[in-house]
């Protein structure tokens, strides 16, 4: 795939959120996104989070079924050029990552919704711990076999999210000591980290030139 | 830090993933250093110098001077 300015970008950008809306709009009109009301706003948030991730995660194994699809799909790839080493083992271990991430983020919230019996929460969470393990064995081996931008670039954003977060945490704990504003539950708190951190590393990557 | 990376692999013929895949890297990181968007490990930018066969700071442009210290 050749560079593609800014601005065609932005304008593919905008039609696809409006595409995104028009369907929404449908699914509304249809009664198809009813059961949303009888959700929380946290797991809302939860849901719209992981169906993210999903998605994200279907992507990147669309772009890394082969070595046409990659030259045809990916942003970063340059019309004529070599593939980088690899390149489609990380994206499909990315896309592994990114699945195993989604089912994890709604595992809790459909578990809670749909109790199937006293032991369901027990196998739910030894599953869940056995797919975090994997996920860290996944995510680690990305670290190493990715090069010196992807390491810095990656710690770069852990030190931002880790900053962002800390303060933030800081303050509305002291205003809910304060009585200003409200507690806030666990899940909100993770949820509101993992999307302080999605974004902050897509910024990141970006300011870094990796999507170019 | 300012840089002529893309001065040297156009002299070379060299487009940015043929660099990478000499130099070990991705092609994320050939581009990220030519737009100044990144600063080479000095590993990385050893191996380049050697690779192009000039030394580091005919690569990497920096114009800091030491600051004069007075000696009593």
């Amino acid at each position: 795939m050749t560079d593609r300015p800014l601005r065609s970008r932005l304008f593919r950008m905008f039609v696809g959120a409006l595409v995104g809306m028009a369907l929404g709009g449908i699914a509304a009109a249809t009664g198809a996104l009813d059961w949303l009301k009888t959700l929380s706003g946290e797991d809302v948030a939860t849901t719209l989070l992981a169906v993210m991730l999903l998605f994200l995660a279907g992507f990147a194994a669309l772009v890394s079924s082969s070595q046409g699809a990659y030259r045809r799909i990916a942003e970063n790839y340059r019309e004529g050029d070599p593939l980088d080493t690899d390149v489609l083992r990380i994206t499909r271990i990315s896309a592994l990552i990114l699945l195993i991430s989604g089912a994890l983020l709604l595992a809790p919230v459909v578990a809670a919704r749909f109790p199937t019996g006293e032991q369901n929460p027990v196998v739910i969470a030894a599953a869940m711990g056995i797919l975090v393990l994997i996920v860290t064995w996944l995510s680690l081996r990305i670290l190493r076999s990715g090069d010196e931008l992807n390491r810095a670039a990656s710690a770069e954003g852990s030190v931002i999210s880790f900053w962002v977060l800390q303060i933030g945490l800081f303050l509305w704990a002291s205003l809910a000591k304060l009585g200003l504003v409200a507690e806030v539950s666990l899940w909100t708190l993770m949820l509101i980290a993992t999307a302080v951190h999605l974004v902050v590393s897509i910024g990141v990557a970006m300011r870094r030139g990796m999507f170019s | 830090m300012n840089n002529r990376l893309r001065v040297l692999r156009a002299e070379m013929g060299w487009s940015q993933g043929e660099l990478a895949k000499r130099l070990g890297v991705s092609r994320q990181t050939i581009n990220a250093v030519e737009t100044d968007k990144y600063d080479p490990s000095l590993p990385l930018a050893l191996r380049m110098a050697k690779l192009f066969g000039v030394p580091v700071d005919a690569i990497f442009l920096d114009d800091w001077t030491p600051p004069e210290v007075e000696n009593d």
